[in-house]
């Protein structure tokens, strides 16, 4: 399914780019979702949902509901995620070689845009989510919360990410796995170049504790078609190594291993029972918030 | 052999090798650096990549490089310079005298001795050898190598032919060309060699000594044959120091005719005559027996088939109109005699009826028109048309204006007027043939006075005479296969006193032979004369002669080679002029450019330059 394309442009990674603020980003990317979602005949997702109870002397008057007492001169306050539907962990990558990019953004910008929207659509969802940034070790961590300012520390968070260094997800995941003491959704945002063994150990045992896991591998189209023409000097970007390469030599081994690569990930993911989204950097990001909806759906 | 190059400044284009190799110098770091997130899987594909890489930059730094050298040097035109040749190297020519007057006993094994010798003491550098009798022929190109001059010396015969040092003078020069040249020439130094009118090349440098071949003791010769009154007639010629006792010996056809013996004196000429009467055709052939002297003049040559005459027709005027043909029939038969061109006269009135006359004849005179229809100017135009030349003498007899008209439409003529005052006759250009006779001597036609002539314009003609007044006095015009030429006053002493003057007599046989064309076939020719084989030895040979049937020729020896005068060494080479032409250091010889162009190594050197690039694309698109 593909949402029309008055709403597909807000999913252009190359008009997203142009928004100056994270959360404008998530936001235009979330809405111009929903509508199209509105406007076609898909059904079944449950995006719109409000509850809230009586305030009762005690309570938080942050959590105050102002303009339901507005409207009906009732005091009401919301829920807070002991009482939502989902826990939601985004773990972000943010090893050196999510700095790549040779479009609008980098992988790391589309991640953190799609960290975001994600983030924002499950606020909008009553579900609370977290963020886990990470290499070669965990990096920062924000527990999921639906507290309001949450979604803006974890936006601000997103926004103001820098590269880290080597890769190593297999640590990271296997310490999340043993962090997240209730049952959750990880949603992992990765560009899994890595040790597939490792890596997919590791998302195993995040299954394994009960969670449900959503693997979005990042790839930019770059490094899925290796357009290089000349002798050119590729730059590591985690270890700073050169590697002088005619690429005409190595395309085609390149591209096999590549596609070995996501094939590898593809099967054993589905194997372990863990969802797998490849994503290209280049394309909008519809298709990643369809296959969370997805996924976000079959927990009902 | 080493690497010439026919233009070699464009080996400074050498120079733009050195600009791959700059460039692969500086590009070598300037390979761009690409940030890339999957160098992990770069990592696992074939490791050897960088190695490839620095080899494929070697290989097309090779093929650039290679690719300019090879340009620089194709422009330059290579060539292999042989061993044949030695382009500015010092050349040694051998010439070796094959002429008959060495045929005698043991003088060609001398000669021989003295070209070997010549051989091995030639100047360091090439050796060239020269065998020349009538005709000078490079035997052995100049080449380094001395073993195949001297195989091909010792190998050299006597021929047939006389000796023509003008012709080995000019191969030698042309041998030369510009390089340090010496000329030894084996010869018995006859003086008949030298000939009056030879035209001989100057020489620039080049050295010349002589290798004297003694002269033999003495000769017997036949130095002509002639049939007078049906009888043979054999000249004698001995040169040797005793009176001799000799047979000559007749045959015809190859069957013994007759033979007489003879004493002759030392050094004496003697004609021998026959008293059988000769048959009325055949091949005549004497020789005597002369085992110390030349063999290739103890024999001689005569046919006596009776020759076709070539006949030319005049046309006169009816009645007293012979008198019109009488200067010109006279003069013609003066030189002619009974055996050439025979000049017979018809009346123009009779023209038209008797046309056999003209279909025989080889060549037509108009010099009477009076009483010509139509019917025979028809004919006179088809004869010409048919490739006969025709003579128009203006005259009182002759129609000038309806016979041009008839001929020559384009050619407008006037009534002749008189010439006042009277006017002398000039050729335009004494080469032409009817002015054959007179060579230097053109002047003498000035002599003559005419007083009246015809005027004519137009028709674009050859003008071969003028008057002094300008006007055309002789023009030739051409028409379909044959010719026509007008002469604007008249050949019968009505106009003009040409016929009474001496230079009269062969302007008409020149004018006659003009119009008669190769009718005539050379009956004897000397030995190297005609082409084909069969013409370089003395004897009896066939030939056709424009599609008649086939005539035999006699082939003698030249007579002049029997000549014993003989000149110093020094005389010999002081005949020779020389150039102050000195050698132009650094220009390329004709033997350079013949070898160049002969091996055309400029365009392999293309070829494979374009098999480079091709290459280095190919490989250059790997990368």
């Amino acid at each position: 399914m593909s949402v029309r394309p008055a709403e597909q442009r807000f999913l252009d990674p190359a008009v997203v780019a142009r928004i100056a603020s994270l959360e404008l980003k998530a936001r235009t990317v979330v809405e111009g979702f929903l509508s199209g979602l509105h406007r076609s005949p898909f059904q079944g997702f449950s995006v719109e949902f409000a509850e809230y109870r009586q305030y009762l002397p005690g309570d938080d008057l942050s959590t105050m509901d102002w303009k339901v007492y507005a409207r009906t001169d009732r005091h009401y306050v919301k829920k807070y995620e002991e009482e939502t539907n989902l826990r939601g962990h985004l773990l972000l990558d943010v090893s050196g070689s999510m700095a790549y990019g040779s479009g609008a953004m980098t992988k790391l910008e589309y991640g953190s845009c799609l960290a975001a929207s994600l983030a924002y659509l499950m606020q909008r969802q009553r579900d609370a989510a977290g963020l886990t940034t990470f290499d070669h070790e965990v990096r920062t961590v924000l527990p999921p919360s639906i507290r309001p300012g949450h979604l803006r520390a974890l936006l601000v968070t997103l926004d103001r990410l820098q590269p880290g260094s080597t890769t190593d997800a297999g640590r990271p995941l296997h310490q999340l796995a043993d962090a997240i003491s209730r049952r959750s959704m990880v949603i992992v945002i990765s560009d899994l170049l890595d040790d597939p063994a490792r890596v997919v150990d590791g998302l195993k045992h995040l299954r394994f504790r009960g969670n449900d896991v959503l693997v979005f591998q990042l790839l930019d189209h770059a490094e899925r078609t290796f357009p290089f023409e000349s002798a050119v000097k590729f730059k590591d970007l985690e270890t700073g190594e050169e590697i002088p390469t005619s690429p005409n030599a190595v395309r085609a081994d390149y591209l096999h291993a590549v596609e070995d690569l996501i094939e590898t990930y593809r099967r054993d993911l589905r194997v372990a029972g863990i969802d797998y989204q490849l994503v290209d950097t280049s394309e909008p990001l519809d298709a990643a918030l369809l296959s969370y909806l997805a996924v976000r759906g079959r927990r009902g | 052999m080493g690497l010439g190059f026919l233009s070699p400044l464009f080996l400074a284009g050498l120079a733009a090798a050195a600009i791959p190799i700059l460039l692969h110098l500086f590009r070598r770091q300037a390979d761009p650096v690409v940030p890339f997130g999957a160098v992990r899987l770069l990592r696992r594909t074939p490791v050897e990549q960088a190695q490839r890489k620095r080899l494929r930059e070697w290989i097309l730094l090779a093929l650039r490089t290679a690719a300019l050298v090879l340009l620089a040097l194709s422009f330059a035109r290579p060539y292999v310079a042989a061993r044949t040749a030695a382009a500015t190297g010092p050349l040694t020519i051998v010439a070796v005298d094959a002429s008959y007057s060495l045929s005698a006993p043991g003088q060609m094994d001398r000669a021989r001795e003295l070209a070997r010798a010549a051989i091995d003491g030639a100047q360091p550098g090439a050796v060239a050898l020269v065998r020349f009798d009538n005709s000078a022929d490079v035997i052995v190109p100049p080449s380094a190598d001395r073993a195949a001059a001297r195989s091909a010396a010792a190998a050299i015969a006597p021929g047939e032919g006389g000796t023509s040092y003008a012709r080995l003078i000019a191969r030698a020069v042309e041998l030369a060309e510009h390089r340090n040249t010496e000329l030894v020439v084996v010869t018995d130094l006859q003086q008949a060699g030298w000939n009056i009118g030879d035209e001989v090349p100057p020489i620039a440098d080049m050295r010349v000594t002589v290798r004297e071949v003694p002269a033999a003791r003495g000769n017997l010769s036949i130095a002509d044959l002639d049939a007078a009154d049906g009888r043979a007639v054999v000249r004698l010629r001995s040169s040797y120091s005793d009176g001799r006792d000799a047979t000559v010996q007749l045959a015809v056809d190859e069957r013994p005719f007759e033979q007489r013996r003879v004493k002759i004196a030392a050094g004496a000429t003697a004609d021998v005559v026959f008293e059988r009467k000769l048959p009325p055709k055949g091949a005549l052939e004497a020789a005597v027996q002369d085992d110390e002297g030349f063999a290739a003049d103890n024999r001689r040559y005569l046919v006596l088939d009776p020759v076709a005459r070539t006949r030319i027709l005049i046309v006169t005027g009816p009645g007293g109109g012979s008198r019109d043909a009488l200067y010109f029939q006279r003069a013609v038969a003066a030189v002619e005699g009974d055996a050439g061109l025979e000049v017979t006269t018809v009346s123009s009135d009779r023209v038209a009826a008797d046309d056999a006359a003209l279909q025989d004849a080889a060549a037509i005179v108009v010099v009477g028109t009076t009483g010509l229809d139509r019917r025979a100017l028809d004919a006179i135009a088809s004869a010409v048309d048919g490739g006969r030349s025709i003579l128009i003498a203006a005259g009182p007899s002759v129609e000038l204006e309806r016979l041009t008209a008839a001929l020559t439409p384009d050619l407008r003529v006037r009534r002749a007027e008189d010439a006042d005052p009277s006017v002398t006759l000039a050729p335009v250009d004494v080469r032409h043939p009817v002015f054959a006779a007179f060579g230097v001597d053109a002047g003498l036609l000035g002599s003559a006075t005419f007083r009246r002539y015809a005027r004519i314009e137009g028709g674009n003609p050859r003008i071969l005479a003028k008057f002094s007044s300008g006007a055309p006095a002789l023009v030739e015009i051409p028409r379909g296969r044959g010719r026509v030429l007008l002469f604007t006053t008249d050949l019968s002493n009505h106009w003009n006193d040409l016929v009474l003057h001496p230079a009269f007599v062969p302007l008409a046989h020149d004018l006659a032979r003009y119009l008669a064309g190769a009718a005539a076939s050379p009956r004897s020719v000397r030995v190297g004369e005609l082409p084909g084989p069969d013409a370089t030895k003395a004897g009896i040979i066939s030939r056709t002669n424009g599609g008649k049937a086939p005539e035999r020729i006699a082939v003698n020896v030249d007579a002049r080679e029997s000549d014993p005068g003989r000149m110093t060494a020094d005389a010999f080479v002081a005949v020779i002029p020389r150039a102050r032409v000195g050698a132009q250091p650094g220009a390329v010889t004709a033997d350079v450019r013949r070898q160049e162009a002969e091996q055309s190594l400029w365009r392999y050197g293309l070829a494979l330059m374009l098999v480079g690039l091709v290459l280095e694309s190919v490989v250059g698109r790997r990368g």
